[in-house]
């Protein structure tokens, strides 16, 4: 099946609408009254990870595999929580398991695959992972999602090359502005700062807030030896950033700029404040790479009662 | 599709009131089956988006007079997609030549019926902030009439202090009365005003249950027929049309059903899909997030995209919209729901940096009204040092909201949940960040005129049941308020009146009033036979609804099962064709003392009789309330199947010695 029907067949409750718990409730009184069933099992599924019960989602998924093994679309999302639950080696199984059903669209066989990557990336595996992107990408080229994943996969590889091209012909396809940006990281990466630069400059003349793209052309300036330049454009990044940052709860992308700033001006201490408060504030991708980075570089400890400083004490020297 | 039915507009339940309003919900004329719609406009651009059963020579031609369309849309300048079955099931024979290599390459449409097409025509090279009327032909043939609501506006030209006015929507799609009545409030109210929507925007739920392609037809284009025609609805994903749309895949009905700029097209950074996106509508820049199916964190895609779009625009005003309200207390709780709490923790301070003026959300079945406020991202919802102004912002009370001139960081944005338009309303308690919370059905109607926006909550009935203003002029500090006003604390009330439901506005009654019945109470029944289609009723007696003695209304007089017998056997037969195409089946009945229903042996509905059925039947209670009520039963695809079925009712008195006895039902679908 057949995915739209099934999910068609999902009865979302219309007429008792009152948040999560009370739909688990619903849900778990009409199995009661008439049988479990794969679509009100999905259903609550959902319910549970929108309250991040990832075990209870699980179990309802598996459960709703085992009576509608031919849903392409339940394996897709129990797939998707063993990943976010970490059981990786689960999550290949069953991903592997639904690419063996007959797919209604070739968006879904590409999602399949993206997952799939996802997964390998996951478990560093960066090989399979880029393999698996690639799949995906061959079968859907219009979601720029899934060029950023490359992207990151190559980057990891540190296939600077590859990865550029992968975003150019992203932007041809979707135009993605954050594919743009993703390009401009990847050409300084690959020490191409000239080019870089290009970009940049026209970002710049053409944007209302500046930090980001100063920044950026900082570091370009950096790489090729204009320190002087690069200092100018941090300092009036920072004082830009220092006028929009709500100082009680300040936004992570905007701290993650500002301990990018700090630490290309050398302000290792202060950049590594700031890297820990964008990662309070909900930022993912790099972030504890440089806190890492950054705590070797000054000396500094994991925060006593911090899960990492849990995990290093607990675990036998 | 149903052999013989009823148009069932005379239910009691639809009153006189509502009749002016029964043309929303009307099913489009052929050769339509999605009448034309307009949708993704810019200064100079707009699409005109329509369906037909088969393919047409499709070819669209407007112009600024109505009686002079000289240009002309045709060939490449319009996109086809179309629904063509999937390879390995059964497709109706009259479609089968249709399935060419050709047709099989086109765009998919997603769950609609076998034979769909759907054409979206670009017009290009219009000029901004001008009238167009436009017409849908196939070939040489004028499908659309000459009609003056076939018309377009164009955007003004981006940065144009102009007078612009957009209505806001969320949580309607229900096919209701109560979507009709907002609906039709709106559209008298812009009337009396003698000034026009530029255009509105739909913050999600527009499609309930699940989003299905028939559900978007029933549901939102035939109920807001009239304004689409005319007007581009922007919108937003909730999360039952997520039920089956995807906002990673960018597929389904929801995709289907909007054209929107992935590209910047319209003003804003590329998003490069269409579950997120953003456009300029003279000197306001709109911002769209997916907030049901996709990763809110800093650094992921869209979050990344919110801001490199909102670094870039340079709008004098901000206004943003999704579907899980990051601050309510409606029918959902924004303090226990992780979909909502990560909007609050993750989205907002982005877009608070980003200087956002006012945020629309649905979800919660309620319209909640902020204050002016930034930096409430914590977890509970706390008003402390948060509210930067704890006035009304009503022009004519504590004055409007003040902001700085131009875009500035945290200086304050008002949060308005408006997800009150046709869903049954709720409240779970008083979040303490509102100053208007108002359970009542209805739209968000805004103006918005250089330096300022006034937003008027439009009840059902008309009448204005909030006003805010927020008016950007010279410079202004914010300031944080410690203790700032806090709305009265909620009280559940002890007696609450229940939701009485109705049936959808455009139903057809397949068991209609007065049908005639098959039924017995003397014979004997065994087993759950006679609940099936192939039960030969012998001995059986055969009268119209209602049926009943005693101190009713009946057409058929049981009175021979008084103080003899207590259960009464009724069945009727009704043909259905494409079952799968029904999004709403439901049993509108008048019973005494109770009753268990079936339709083709499944127990449907059950009222008065706390176990088993028939003759083993437990617990009959006698009715406590009385009238007609509606139940919506369950899985109307699973409950029917093409061809003949059959609804079955046992109507149960709680004593032989009842004075009287009840059964009045009429079965109903919506398709």
């Amino acid at each position: 099946m057949k995915t739209h029907l099934l999910l068609a067949l999902i009865s979302v409750a219309a007429f008792a609408h009152e948040g999560p718990e009370h739909e688990i409730e619903e849900l778990t009184e009409r199995m009661k009254k008439h049988g479990e069933s794969a679509e009100l099992l999905t259903e609550r599924a959902a319910e549970y990870r929108v309250l991040g019960k990832l075990a209870e989602a699980t179990k309802d998924l598996e459960r709703a595999v085992m009576l509608d093994p031919e849903s392409m679309a339940t394996q897709r999302e129990l797939g998707r929580v063993l990943l976010l639950g970490g059981k990786h080696d689960d999550a290949l199984l069953v991903v592997a398991r639904a690419l063996k059903l007959p797919a209604e669209d070739v968006v879904e066989t590409a999602s399949l695959r993206i997952l799939r990557a996802e997964i390998h990336f996951a478990k560093k595996d960066d090989k399979k992972a880029l393999e698996e992107c690639d799949a995906g990408l061959k079968l859907h080229r219009q979601n720029p999602e899934w060029y950023l994943l490359r992207s990151e996969i190559q980057r990891r590889l540190k296939a600077h090359k590859e990865r550029i091209a992968g975003l150019e012909e992203g932007i041809a396809q979707t135009g993605a502005g954050v594919l743009e940006i993703e390009r401009v990281e990847a050409m300084m990466e690959a020490g191409r700062f000239a080019d870089a630069l290009k970009t940049i400059e026209a970002e710049l003349a053409d944007s209302r807030i500046k930090s980001s793209w100063l920044i950026r052309r900082a570091r370009a300036f950096l790489g090729t030896g204009k320190k002087g330049e690069a200092e100018r454009d941090l300092n009036d990044a920072l004082d830009e950033i220092a006028g929009r940052l709500n100082v009680k709860m300040p936004d992570g992308p905007l701290l993650l700029d500002k301990a990018l700033a700090l630490e290309l001006l050398d302000e290792k201490r202060e950049a590594l404040k700031a890297y820990e408060a964008a990662k309070t504030a909900g930022a993912s991708g790099t972030v504890d790479e440089r806190i890492k980075a950054l705590r070797d570089a000054t000396g500094e400890r994991e925060p006593a009662g911090s899960s990492e400083a849990k995990s290093e004490k607990s675990e036998p020297k | 599709m149903i052999r013989s039915f009823l148009l069932c507009r005379t239910l009691a339940l639809i009153t006189a009131v509502l009749a002016p309003l029964l043309a929303s919900g009307a099913n489009p004329p052929a050769p339509f089956s999605r009448a034309p719609y307009v949708q993704f406009g810019s200064p100079t651009m707009m699409h005109v988006v329509w369906r037909t059963i088969g393919p047409v020579d499709p070819v669209v031609k407007f112009g600024t007079e109505l009686g002079k369309l000289d240009h002309t849309v045709r060939g490449a300048g319009i996109v086809t997609r179309a629904s063509l079955g999937t390879s390995g099931k059964p497709v109706p024979t009259k479609w089968e030549p249709l399935r060419t290599k050709d047709n099989l390459a086109l765009p998919k449409l997603h769950s609609a019926p076998v034979g769909t097409f759907q054409y979206e025509a670009k017009l290009k090279d219009l000029e901004p902030s001008t009238k167009y009327y436009y017409a849908v032909f196939d070939g040489e043939k004028r499908l659309t009439p000459e009609d003056e609501s076939y018309h377009l506006f164009t955007h003004p030209k981006p940065g144009t202090q102009g007078d612009v006015r957009f209505w806001v929507v969320g949580d309607g799609g229900t096919g209701r009365e109560a979507q009709v009545a907002v609906h039709d409030a709106m559209r008298r109210t812009v009337e009396e005003e003698k000034k026009p929507l530029s255009f509105w925007l739909h913050a999600g739920d527009m499609a309930y249950n699940t989003g299905r392609d028939v559900e978007f037809q029933t549901r939102f284009f035939e109920m807001y027929d009239a304004t689409l025609r005319n007007r581009v609805c922007w919108a937003t994903m909730g999360n039952h049309e997520g039920a089956i749309s995807s906002g990673k895949t960018g597929v389904g009905p929801y995709y289907d059903a909007y054209v929107v700029p992935t590209r910047g097209e319209t003003g804003g950074v590329a998003s490069g899909t269409e579950a997120y996106y953003s456009f300029d509508y003279a000197n306001i820049h709109f911002i769209c997030l997916d907030s049901h199916d996709l990763s809110r964190k800093p650094g992921d895609p869209m979050a990344a995209w919110l801001k490199a779009d909102l670094e870039k625009t340079k709008a004098d005003w901000i206004v943003a919209f999704w579907h899980h309200p990051p601050y309510t207390k409606g029918s959902h709780d924004s303090d226990k729901e992780a979909d909502l709490t990560e909007m609050r923790k993750l989205i907002m301070p982005i877009i608070e940096a980003g200087g956002v003026d006012v945020v629309f959300t649905g979800h919660s079945h309620i319209y909640e009204r902020s204050m002016l406020m930034d930096g409430a991202y914590g977890t509970p919802t706390t008003s402390e040092n948060v509210i930067l102004d704890d006035g009304d912002g009503h022009p004519d009370g504590d004055g409007a909201y003040r902001k700085s001139r131009g875009i500035k960081a945290h200086e304050g944005t008002v949060q308005v949940v408006t997800g009150n338009a046709g869903q049954v309303l709720g409240r779970v308690g008083t979040m303490p960040v509102m100053r208007s919370i108002v359970v009542e059905h209805g739209g968000v109607l805004v103006d918005v005129k250089g330096d300022t926006l006034v937003a008027r909550m439009i009840n059902r009935d008309g009448v204005e049941s909030d006003e805010f203003s927020i008016v950007k002029r010279g410079s202004v500090t914010p300031v944080r308020l410690p203790f700032p006003w806090m709305p009265p604390e909620y009280k559940k009330p002890e007696t609450s009146t229940p939701n009485v439901l109705k049936p959808p506005v455009d139903h057809k009654a397949v068991v209609p009033e007065n049908a005639e019945w098959t039924y017995n109470y003397e014979l004997p029944v065994q087993g759950r036979d006679w609940t099936t289609s192939g039960f030969a009723a012998e001995g059986w007696k055969k009268g119209a609804a209602p049926l009943g003695f005693g101190k009713v209304n009946f057409r058929t007089d049981v009175r021979g099962m008084k103080r003899k017998y207590t259960v009464l056997y009724a069945r009727h037969e009704f043909s259905i064709e494409q079952a799968d195409r029904i999004t709403e089946l439901g049993l509108n009945i008048d019973y005494s003392d109770a009753f268990v229903a079936t339709i083709n042996g499944r127990e449907v509905a059950r009222q008065g009789v706390t176990r088993s059925s028939g003759r083993n039947a437990q617990g009959v209670k006698p009715r406590e309330t009385k009238g007609t009520r509606y139940f919506v039963l369950p899985d109307p695809q699973k409950t029917l199947k093409d061809g003949v079925n059959v609804l079955t009712i046992e109507v149960h008195n709680s004593a032989a010695d009842r004075p009287d006895l009840l059964l009045n039902p009429t079965l109903i679908i919506e398709d």
